[in-house]
This record gives structure tokens, sequence and C-alpha cells, in this order.
């Protein structure tokens, strides 16, 4: 019995390992918004995830977005690429994954760019859209607006409207909290909610299929959209594109 | 009958064959020279940028002579070495990583000096060089990793037992040069991390 037990932990070990990622961050993203440092507000994450989500569902690109407390002394171009590789963000053929990483405390940002993207998405445009889009948002303490108005420009250079974000990153975001805006967050949570279940009720048998295969597989990458809102990473390769900044 | 006997030796011959290496050292030589491939890929693109790097700084900045001489002759210095990972000596990877390393190094300084200069900070031409050059080194950095990595893999394949009798039966194949980190990195990795508050 001990045995067994051994052998199973032995067979779980690859799946456990978390490969060196940073501090609190899962091994796949369960959505795409992955706020560590909670630096969003519940609104803004929710429209990023039902957006991003969504281009993602489409085909048109993997775009996820992760916030650290702290990046413990590391580079921001190694915690990076660390974890752009672990989540395998893009599907494998296209390669089109994007993570977006801010870590507030350093003041520090990154875009990495999967390596079929970087044509479309060149260092140079994403220096621009840190330095130009992101930065001066952030530096006002304006959160919610630099991270909506970065994911437009880097879905914009890649050829994507986001839908339903326009209002959130105008240029000069009016800061009011109406009624209107309140009421579009509860739609969004609970159409958000409703998918949720849905998914969780159709996923039963599909998690022990899912699992077993990734104990096979030892765990690279499960590929295809998990039904329900998954965000799991298509196994995208990355070689160090993009550009990182601060503010 | 006969036939079903051969067919299945050949099976189990397959079967415990794949195990040995005989897929797995070729496919970790082909590896380690697609990866090589990559690197040498990025280091020519630094080379490549390195004439428009000058040509936008030369007109803004007239003192720097020197350092704008150190870049073009690591440069040249670099482009004149070139290898093949998978038949170089120690020597020869210590080379070139070195020639590597001074363009590198003499990028950085070039960038940092002219990071002072606010009519080339303005100018929108050097700032989407400043990028690539920037994005360049971090990929440089990780292709370098990559290939650190798959020279491991390999070497462990050619020596470590069971796949090294697959290698002296079939292959013959030799040990790779492994790479190094640079020097300035190593120091850099050695250093405690800054705190700042």
């Amino acid at each position: 019995m001990r045995r067994l037990a051994l052998l199973l932990c032995l067979a779980l070990a690859p799946a456990l390992m978390a490969d060196g990622l940073p501090q609190g961050v899962p091994s796949q993203p369960s959505q795409a918004v992955t706020d560590l440092a909670s630096m969003l507000s519940a609104d803004a994450s929710a429209q990023l995830n039902a957006a991003l989500s969504q281009a993602w569902q489409q085909g048109k690109f993997q775009l996820a977005v992760l916030t650290l407390p702290s990046l413990n002394g590391a580079g921001i171009e190694d915690a990076s690429i660390q974890v752009a590789r672990a989540w395998g963000l893009g599907s494998k053929e296209q390669g089109n994954g994007v993570l977006l990483l801010i870590a507030p405390s350093e003041h520090r940002m990154r875009i990495e760019v999967g390596s079929r993207l970087e044509g479309d998405l060149t260092d140079a445009a994403c220096s621009r859209i840190i330095n130009d889009v992101m930065a001066p948002r952030l530096r006002e303490g304006d959160n919610d607006g630099a991270v909506l108005a970065g994911c437009q420009a880097i879905a914009g250079q890649l050829g994507v409207d986001l839908p339903g974000m326009a209002a959130m990153a105008r240029p000069a975001p009016v800061r009011r909290v109406g009624l209107g805006l309140a009421i579009k967050a509860l739609i969004v949570l609970a159409f958000l909610g409703l998918r949720l279940f849905g998914g969780r009720r159709r996923g039963s048998g599909l998690g022990w299929f899912m699992a077993g295969t990734m104990l096979g597989s030892s765990g690279s990458g499960s590929g295809g959209y998990s039904g329900g809102g998954g965000f799991s990473g298509g196994g995208g390769g990355f070689s160090g594109g993009g550009a990182s900044g601060g503010w | 009958m006969r036939f079903l006997k051969t067919l299945l030796a050949f099976a189990a011959a397959a079967l415990l064959l794949t195990g040995c290496g005989v897929q797995s050292i070729p496919q970790a030589k082909n590896d380690v020279e697609a990866k090589a491939a990559n690197l040498t890929n990025e280091y020519k693109r630094r080379a490549d940028l390195v004439p428009q790097l000058i040509g936008v700084v030369k007109g803004s900045s007239k003192h720097e002579r020197e350092t704008l001489e150190a870049v073009v002759a690591a440069r040249s210095k670099a482009t004149s070495i070139s290898i093949d990972p998978s038949k170089s000596t120690p020597e020869q990877v210590k080379a070139y990583q070195s020639a590597q390393g001074e363009l590198g190094q003499a990028l950085g300084k070039l960038l940092s000096i002219t990071e002072s200069y606010p009519n080339l900070k303005a100018n929108d031409a050097y700032r989407d060089l400043q990028a690539q050059l920037e994005g360049n080194e971090n990929r440089i950095k990780i292709a370098r990793q990559d290939l650190i990595e798959s020279i491991q893999n390999y070497n462990n394949q050619v020596t470590v037992f069971p796949t090294s009798l697959t290698n002296s039966w079939f292959f013959h194949y030799q040990k790779m040069a492994q790479w190094d980190l640079p020097a300035e990195e190593k120091a850099a990795n050695e250093k405690a991390p800054e705190v700042k508050f």
C-alpha cells in the first residue's frame, strides 16, 4: 500500500512541481487576469477576462495578465519568461501567446511576446505600448486604465479589436462610478458565474480525462480550450521577444 | 510461423532500442544544432542593428567618438569569428563567447552614455532602436540558456549509461564543449540583489 502511494507521488511529482515559478503563481492560469498584487478593480478584471477569453476562444491570440506583489530580487525578464513558458500561452502551432507582467512594488512591467507574434508585435511596438500607453496612466495611479489600454493596444497591434472595452480605456477616463457601470458589471459577473457553473457541471467527466492525459504526457500543455471559460495555455513557445519598462 | 517470430523479434528490439538512445541521441544532437543556430541568429541580428544605431547616434553626440569606435571595433571582431557548436573545441567556444561579450558590453556602454542626451531620447528612431537592442540582448540571454541546457542533455545522452552504450556501439559521438556564462554576467548573478526602500 505504501509502495503504491510512493508510486503515485512519483507519478504526480512532475505535474506538481511548479518549474521554479515565482512565489504564488499557479501552474496554469484559470482566467486571463491573475491579479496576485490586487492592483485591479473587480470590474476591470471581469471586463478583461471576458474580452480576452473570447479572443482566445476565437483562436486569435492568448493574452494573459499577471501582477506580482514582489519579484523577490529577480529581474522581470527572468520571471516573465519562466511564467510564459510554464503556462505555454498561445497554441502550439501558432505560438500566439502574450504575457503582460506587472510588478507594482518594483514599478516594472514587461510584455512577453510568443515566438510567432514577434513580427506583428515587435520589441519597438511593445516598448511604445509600455512607455506611451501604460506608464503615464500607472504614474497617475490609474491601474485599471493602464492595463485596459495596454491590453487594447496589444490587441490592436495584432489586428483585433477587444469588444466592450472602449468605454474604459478612453484616453482621458472620467473617474465616476455611475449606476450604469455598476449594472454593466453585475451583468458581466452574472454572465461569468453562469458560464462557470455550466462548465463545472459539464466538466466532471472531462476533468478525469484531462487528469489522465496530463499524467500520461507529464503535463506538457493540455492543448485546446477546455470548455467553461478555462484559460490554460496551449503549449506556445517563447524565445524572449518583447520589451520591459518602468514607471 | 518463422515470419511471425522474426516480426516479434523486430517489435521487441524496436521497443528496447527506443529507450536506449538510438532515437534520443540523434534527436539531442539535432536539438543542440537548432538551439545553436537560434543563438547565432540572434548574434547576427545584433551585429545588423549596430550600424543603424551608430547612424542615429553619430549625428547627435559628437563627443562620444571613442565609445562609437569601440563598438565598431567590437562588432568587426565579433562578426569575424564563427563556430560550429557540434565540432568546436572549448577554446573556440570561449573565444567566440568573449568576442560576442565584448560587443555586448561596448553596446551597453554606448546606450548608457546616449541615455543622457535629451535630443536622442526624444528621437523616435533612437527609441525604437534602443527597444530592439534591449529585446535582442534578452533574446540572446534566453537563447544561450536554452543552448546550455540542450548541450547538457546531449552530453548526458552521450556519456551516461545506458545511452552511452548505444553511442559507443552505433554513433561514436563526442561530448560537446559546454558554453559558459560570460564573466560579467556571472559576477552579476553572484552579487546579492539590491534592496531599495
